[in-house]
């Protein structure tokens, strides 16, 4: 699965070259456009009113509207319900407190994403996948978080493999193990997830204004060698820009301010989707 | 005086095996605690996102009750932390 990870200051144009991205890129193969953003507004974009979290919008593009609460709340349910039937009530009374808190910790909500985000690698449903990302701190989770968690693994799996032989040396009769089993699959999934995400391709977007530029700068020194920046979109051009442009970019498109909002099936849409396919290899 | 030969080794082998088990028995449990405490960071207020996946283990684990105990209610540093959020329990 190809992935293109998109970003960039609030308002800049995220959503709106996200959703193009992916019409152009359902003319080569089957798309899901995932948004990332608390603040959905796919649905907006493709003028759709239809409810649900995942709608097919043609024949080959899908858009995915997370509920990150419910996700959440999900997530923390199935995990609660599992401790309630394998301890006993007085150890599940205990650990039930801190599952219903993290249950409700919009901390938590960037570390769902990117459950949802590797589950959507793993499955492999789709050719591509696009992310309408929601901050730059958000992209910077998702491109450390494999590297993080793996080590975070292969420190679980050593401490296991110590105790499990050390059990079974001073002989204490326990079952099945089924502790290392677990931690095996979910290090090889991430392994899995770390090598789609590093081949991701990274689209920045951005206006065209100093302010904007210095932002930029910043934010991609951030993600230096985490991801790969494939291009740079600086969208909504009108007459006058900036000077000073000095970064580092394979690719840069420039996409003119429009008089109206460029939608899905818009006129203007034909020339933003022209600009977006010289990106395209 | 053979027999008692014996016995005395077995004895012998029997406490140095004693002492050997027990304690690979506390290191065991002392690997075992480690994770679990590694699991409840995030309550200790140390932003930890390794804890929020790895609370998928928390069911597979041996959990003493002992030990949760001792880790989360005795010293009220947590409870005292959790106060601080509305409707945490
Ligand atoms: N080139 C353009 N010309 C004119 N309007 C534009 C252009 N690009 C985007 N817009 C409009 O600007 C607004 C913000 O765009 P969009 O929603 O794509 O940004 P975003 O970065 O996703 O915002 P948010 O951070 O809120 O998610 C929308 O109303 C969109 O239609
Ligand atoms: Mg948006």
């Amino acid at each position: 699965m190809k992935i293109y990870l998109v970003g960039g200051k609030g308002g800049v144009g995220k959503t709106t070259i996200a959703g193009f991205l992916s019409i152009l890129l359902s003319e080569r193969g089957d798309v899901l456009l995932l948004s990332t953003d608390l603040a959905h507004s796919l649905k907006d974009f493709f003028s759709i009113k239809k409810k649900g979290k995942r709608i097919k919008i043609r024949p080959s593009l899908w858009i995915f509207e997370p509920d990150i609460e419910k996700a959440l709340k999900n997530y923390i349910g199935d995990i609660d319900k599992k401790v309630r039937e394998n301890f006993s009530p007085t150890i599940y009374e205990d650990i039930k407190p801190f599952l219903k808190f993290s249950s409700q910790d919009p901390a938590n909500y960037d570390l769902v994403l990117f459950n949802i985000l590797s589950n959507e690698i793993i499955r492999e449903e789709h050719d591509f996948m696009v992310v309408d990302t929601a901050a730059t701190a958000q992209i910077l989770k998702f491109a450390t978080l494999p590297d993080r968690l793996l080590r975070w693994y292969d420190l679980l799996i050593k401490w296991r493999k110590k105790y499990v032989a050390m059990r079974e040396m001073a002989k204490l009769n326990v079952g099945e193990e089924k502790f290392l089993p677990i931690l095996l699959r979910k290090k090889e999934k991430m392994e899995k997830v770390k090598k789609e995400l590093a081949q991701a391709d990274f689209i920045w977007v951005l206006e065209p204004a100093r302010l904007a530029f210095d932002e930029t700068e910043k934010a991609l020194k951030n993600l230096k060698g985490k991801i790969k920046l494939s291009a740079l979109v600086m969208n909504k051009v009108s007459g006058k820009k900036p000077s000073v442009f000095d970064f580092p970019s394979p690719s840069l498109i420039e996409i003119p301010l429009f008089e109206s909002e460029p939608l899905a099936g818009s006129p203007e849409g034909e020339k933003i989707s022209a600009e977006l396919k010289k990106i395209l290899t | 005086m053979e027999k008692i030969k014996e016995w005395l080794k077995g004895f012998l082998k029997g406490a140095f095996e004693d002492t050997l088990f027990e304690s690979l028995e506390k290191e065991a449990t002392e690997t075992q605690e480690m994770l679990l405490t590694l699991l409840f960071l995030n309550f200790a207020g140390l932003e930890n996102p390794f804890s929020f996946y790895l609370f998928e283990l928390l069911p597979y684990m041996e959990i003493n009750e002992h030990f949760l105990r001792r880790m989360l209610f005795k010293e009220e540093r947590l409870p005292v932390l959790f106060s601080r959020f509305e409707g945490w329990a």
